[in-house]
């Protein structure tokens, strides 16, 4: 990082301490009890504890003073400082405009030694730097309470105060400097901004306004200005005044670092779910091998498998791409990836957040009983403008946002174009696909009633090219949804009011064979505070949907013609229930209902969901967990495809029971441990995504064996450590310890995809001068090849690189992404020549105005 | 007429323009607090992009190639002579050995001036190709016709990069680099015994290096 350690001629620099030792050891946060509510952890002979005054075993009692006879309680003797290093101001300490407070909490041991310092109230990073270090070199007398050395924690406040304003006295001026501050790359106005200017040897001073404007009365002849803000990088350059003149200027000055992703303060609200992980920002936007996509993310979380590491369709605690749910909003989405490894249909600017449920998810969620992956948009402000364009290797997209002021609405317009057909150009497979897809919303309403109102849609085609150039399209894909959406209430009770309009189209053979599925799916949710203690959630969702469908070999005049129809619906309630204060019970139930031509369907879903608070410390909640409940879904397609959905209504709805039981803990700094078990028992299974013979002697798959009911059964333990802060690093370590298994002629057999281990590391840090450096290990092991056994063990690593480039009036952001970036070969069965060896490296490019 | 109503136009236009030009003042960064030879001798991150045509040179088993190659450099400027990188290589082969060669390696890098700088590096390849002059016969002089397996790469780099700003510098490089892979690969040998044909399994096995010279053009950031 660039460093100017100049300071400007005269300014005399002021810092003020505040020690409150003695009076701060009475707060709160001093860990020291009375004896009346002593805790002891420890024996009689081993040192106290933190947070502990005395051992009970050996608890002093009132003493009688020897001369007065009065009975004396033991005391509380707080620490005594016996030397305290200079907090060494750093130079940023110049660029002040208004004093800032920086609060650390000191451990100090029984031996009076320190045991960490850790930061209460942040001034600034250079100024916590600065206190933190000194606190570290403190020494001290312990505390003591009934005469013996106890460990407490104190607080320590260090206020630094700008320094004075230099007014010379009695200089003649006779020009004018004035100007406006501007960030670099973001055109954001800079209030309470520092300038200097020396003309000569005489320094003149003065603070942007809040519209970050200036004027400075000055003499004439060549003046050297300076701009400081600890935020920014070091500015200065040179300007020539001529008597009598004014003169205008406009300065960008460079920020220390440009986070691509504002800084939200999540607040706490109580969770209700059990299995859920929310991943948001660099976590959805800049895992590497993942293109940039949210919900490709997924797959490095625990309980998450694949078929082979190239498609994005995941193996949730073993189950059936088919079986878990896609949804954007809540609302589900026909197609989420292009073809041929593409990226999600949506454009990663719309997604807030990705919530994750590997399993026991709650009653608001029906009809699937794999996992639920939940994409959520984030309410767009009022004042939101974007303007965002990229280009890589395999395709190019824009995303354009901003005010519509003469109608009070906020309009957002997005699109991509994927061109994967040069890469099989080059590879001379003979093959061609494309695709695009287009997002569009308008927002309106205030701040407890708003709408909005979002249309997008996504087309796929793939097929040959002949040595002659001509096309012929083997097959085709998109779909198309309006989602109208009106939202009443604030914070955690907003109901919803949401119209889903749909159309899907699958095509094959050039377009000879068509199916078509028409769709309206109106659907309400509310929340109501019943008491105190209870919460009431419900909702109640309806599916209209017309079928139909052209099969046929192409040339002849006579086709089959299909057409049907579907109607369904569900409801759901549940009460989020504290029986006492540290327990949280969430019992629900939903219903379900799918009626088509051939047969109507119906599931029950009773669920109970629980949560405990073990203990409270400064470290966070530890968490006791479970859930138990029944899961139904109609039969669906291996894969989602628009116009496939539920087939073979006939052959009855999928069932799973899904227990869970876990824990929830925080540990060092800003990590946080999760550790679940859970058993899964699905039975019957439809469907299922297999590539072994099932329950015949042939050696094919047949159409009765995708229609043969199974039963199945997983069970396991996943484990994920997650970096939660929100500084330089990001990150985390997911395993997985699984078994997923079928019944086969009354024994237990490995799912076809069942591994044992699954291992994924995230890791990125955020370096000086915009960098952000990321890496993702994947190691997993054999699934059951077909030929017997199972494949050898697999491994990947990607790597991702970003730089933020910033330019006077927008940004460009650079990365590039390597999938598989040392070629480690993917087994598919038993046999060493059955590899796949492959790596995806992409460049692109990302403009932001 | 029409000199009259080009003049107006003309003050309307200066007018304009004056109105601009004092409402909008050009905008202006900060000159240079310290030299761009001196930023780019700061220790930080670094990563290049480099591109490039190499030539096996041919010594039997070995098939002889050509390749285009992409790579990625990423590192860390240590001291102001000395640096710690990694690159990513990745060689689409082509002429009588077509495939795609891969190799990571950990460099120390020497600058023994502001621009040119002197690299070694050891690490691990991938080699994935097969022969298109040539298929294998079972015989006992077999030679494989193909390969795809790991490798240990090693490589000397000389680079020299002209310092373009504070950010950005790129230049030419000439790089040396030998690769040696365990090549296996197992055939089928088909053979008659009376009416039945049967069939074994052979395996061969065998060394491949390559040694390769080749230019590159690096563009580098900071």
């Amino acid at each position: 990082m660039a460093q100017d350690n100049r300071r400007p001629l005269g300014v005399r620099v002021a810092v003020t301490s505040h020690v409150s030792l003695v009076g701060l050891c009475t707060m709160a946060g001093f860990a020291a009890l009375p004896p009346a509510h002593a805790q002891s952890t420890a024996g009689a002979n081993t040192p106290p504890t933190a947070g502990t005054v005395l051992d009970t075993t050996t608890e002093p009692m009132p003493s009688a003073d020897a001369l007065t006879g009065e009975v004396v309680e033991p005391k509380l003797e707080p620490p005594v400082v016996v030397s305290s290093a200079e907090v060494v101001p750093p130079p940023e300490v110049a660029a002040l405009t208004q004093p800032t407070t920086v609060v650390v909490l000191i451990r100090v041991t029984a031996e009076g030694a320190i045991a960490w310092v850790r930061l209460k109230q942040s001034g600034g990073s250079v100024f916590d730097e600065a206190v933190m270090t000194a606190a570290t070199r403190f020494e001290f007398i312990p505390a003591t309470f009934a005469g013996e050395p106890v460990e407490v924690e104190i607080e320590y406040k260090q206020t630094f105060v700008p320094p004075e304003i230099t007014e010379p006295v009695g200089a003649a001026t006779d020009s004018v400097l004035a100007g406006t501050i501007v960030e670099k790359g973001t055109r954001r106005a800079l209030a309470s901004i520092r300038i200097a200017v020396t003309v000569d040897t005489e320094l003149f001073e003065t603070v942007t306004n809040p519209e970050g404007k200036f004027e400075i009365a000055l003499p004439h002849g060549d003046a050297v200005v300076e701009v400081y803000s600890y935020e920014h990088k070091g500015f200065r350059v040179q300007e020539v005044l001529e008597p009598e003149q004014r003169l205008d200027v406009r300065y960008l000055i460079e920020r220390q670092s440009y986070n691509p992703y504002e800084v939200v303060v999540i607040g706490k609200r109580e969770r209700h779910v059990v299995a859920r992980t929310t991943l948001r920002d660099r976590e959805i936007k800049q895992v590497p091998g993942t293109f940039g996509d949210p919900f490709r993310v997924v797959s490095t979380l625990p309980g998450v498998g694949n078929v082979i590491s190239l498609l994005a369709y995941p193996i949730v605690r073993g189950t059936s791409p088919g079986s878990t749910g896609f949804l954007l909003d809540g609302v589900r989405v026909p197609q989420l990836f292009h073809m041929l490894a593409g990226p999600a249909v949506i454009h990663p600017e719309f997604i807030d957040r990705v919530d994750f449920y590997p399993g026991s998810f709650p009653v608001e969620y029906g009809g699937y009983t794999g996992g639920i992956v939940d994409g959520i948009t984030h309410r767009t402000r009022a004042d939101e403008g974007r303007f965002d364009g990229h280009i890589d290797l395999t395709n190019a997209g824009l995303f354009l946002r901003g005010p519509i002021e003469p109608l009070g609405i906020t309009g957002t317009i997005a699109g991509r174009y994927g061109y994967p057909g040069l890469l099989l150009n080059l590879l001379n497979t003979g093959a061609y696909a494309s695709y695009w897809d287009y997002q569009a919303q308008i927002d309106g309403g205030g701040d407890d009633r708003w709408w909005r109102a979002f249309a997008f849609g996504s087309f796929d085609e793939l097929g040959e090219v002949n040595s002659l150039g001509e096309r012929t399209t083997m097959a085709g894909a998109q779909f198309h949804r309006v989602d109208l959406t009106y939202f009443v209430g604030q914070g955690e009770f907003v109901d919803t009011y949401k119209l889903v309009l749909g159309f899907d189209q699958t095509e094959a053979d050039n377009a000879n064979e068509a199916l078509t599925t028409l769709s309206v799916e109106p659907r309400a949710r509310w929340s109501y505070r019943i008491t105190e203690d209870v919460l009431l959630n419900a909702g109640v969702e309806l599916m209209a949907r017309r079928f139909s469908g052209e099969v046929g070999p192409s040339g002849e005049a006579a086709k089959l013609q299909l057409e049907s129809h579907m109607i369904g619906g569900g409801a759901f309630a549940a009460l989020a229930w504290h029986p006492a204060e540290r327990l949280l019970v969430i019992p629900g139930i939903r219903t379900d209902v799918y009626s088509n031509d051939e047969a109507t369907q119906m599931g029950a879903d009773p669920r109970l969901l629980w949560r405990y608070r073990l203990q409270a410390n400064e470290d966070g909640e530890i968490w006791l967990k479970g859930g138990l409940g029944l899961y139904h879904q109609p039969p669906r397609f291996l894969v989602p495809l628009p116009g496939f959905e539920e087939l073979a209504l006939r052959y009855g709805l999928l069932q799973s029971v899904q227990t869970t039981l876990g824990v929830e803990a925080p540990l060092f700094g800003d990590f946080a441990l999760d550790t679940q078990v859970y058993f899964n028992w699905m039975d019957p299974i439809l469907f299922d995504l297999s590539y072994s013979v099932v329950g015949d002697d042939t050696d094919s798959l047949t159409a009765d064996d995708l229609f043969q009911e199974r039963v199945g059964r997983s069970y396991g333990i996943e484990i994920l450590l997650k970096h939660h802060g929100r500084d330089a690093l990001f990150g985390w370590l997911s395993y997985t310890l699984s078994w997923s298994e079928r019944e086969e002629h009354g024994q237990w057999v490995p799912f076809d995809f069942d591994r044992r281990h699954m291992l994924n590391l995230v890791a990125g840090i955020s370096l000086p001068r915009n960098w952000d450096v990321a890496m993702r290990l994947s190691l997993q092991s054999g699934r059951p090849a077909p030929s017997g056994g199972r494949v050898d063990p697999f491994y990947r690593i990607d790597i991702r690189i970003d730089k933020r480039a910033v330019w006077n009036d927008w940004l460009l952001d650079f990365y590039v992404d390597i999938v598989n970036a040392t070629l480690s070969a993917e087994r598919l069965d038993s046999d060493p020549d059955s590899g796949l060896r492959y790596t995806l490296p992409t460049v692109g490019f990302r403009a932001v105005f | 007429m029409s000199l009259r109503l080009g003049a107006v136009c003309s003050l309307v236009l200066a007018s304009t323009s004056a109105a601009f030009a004092s409402d909008s003042p050009k905008a202006r960064i900060s000159d240079d607090l310290i030299d761009k030879h001196q930023a780019w001798r700061e220790p930080g991150f670094r990563l290049a992009l480099s591109f490039g045509y190499e030539t096996n040179l041919a010594s039997p088993p070995t098939p002889a190639s050509t390749s285009w190659v992409p790579s990625l450099h990423v590192g860390w400027r240590l001291t102001d002579r000395f640096s710690l990188s990694s690159t990513l290589r990745y060689s689409v082969m082509g002429g009588s050995l077509s495939g795609l060669r891969f190799s990571g390696t950990l460099e120390p890098t020497w600058h023994i001036t502001d621009g040119f700088a002197v690299t070694g590096g050891l690490g691990y390849g991938v080699l994935m190709g097969s022969r298109t002059d040539y298929y294998t016969e079972i015989t006992d002089n077999a030679v494989l016709s193909a390969c795809d397996d790991g490798a240990l790469v090693a490589l000397a780099r000389v680079t020299y990069l002209f310092r373009v700003g504070h950010l950005f510098a790129t230049g030419p490089a000439l790089q040396l680099d030998s690769q040696w892979t365990s090549c296996t690969d197992t055939y089928e040998s088909y053979e008659w015994y009376g009416d039945e044909e049967r069939v074994t399994e052979v395996a061969l096995q065998d060394w491949w290096w390559h040694k390769t010279i080749g230019v590159l053009w690096v563009f580098a950031w900071r």
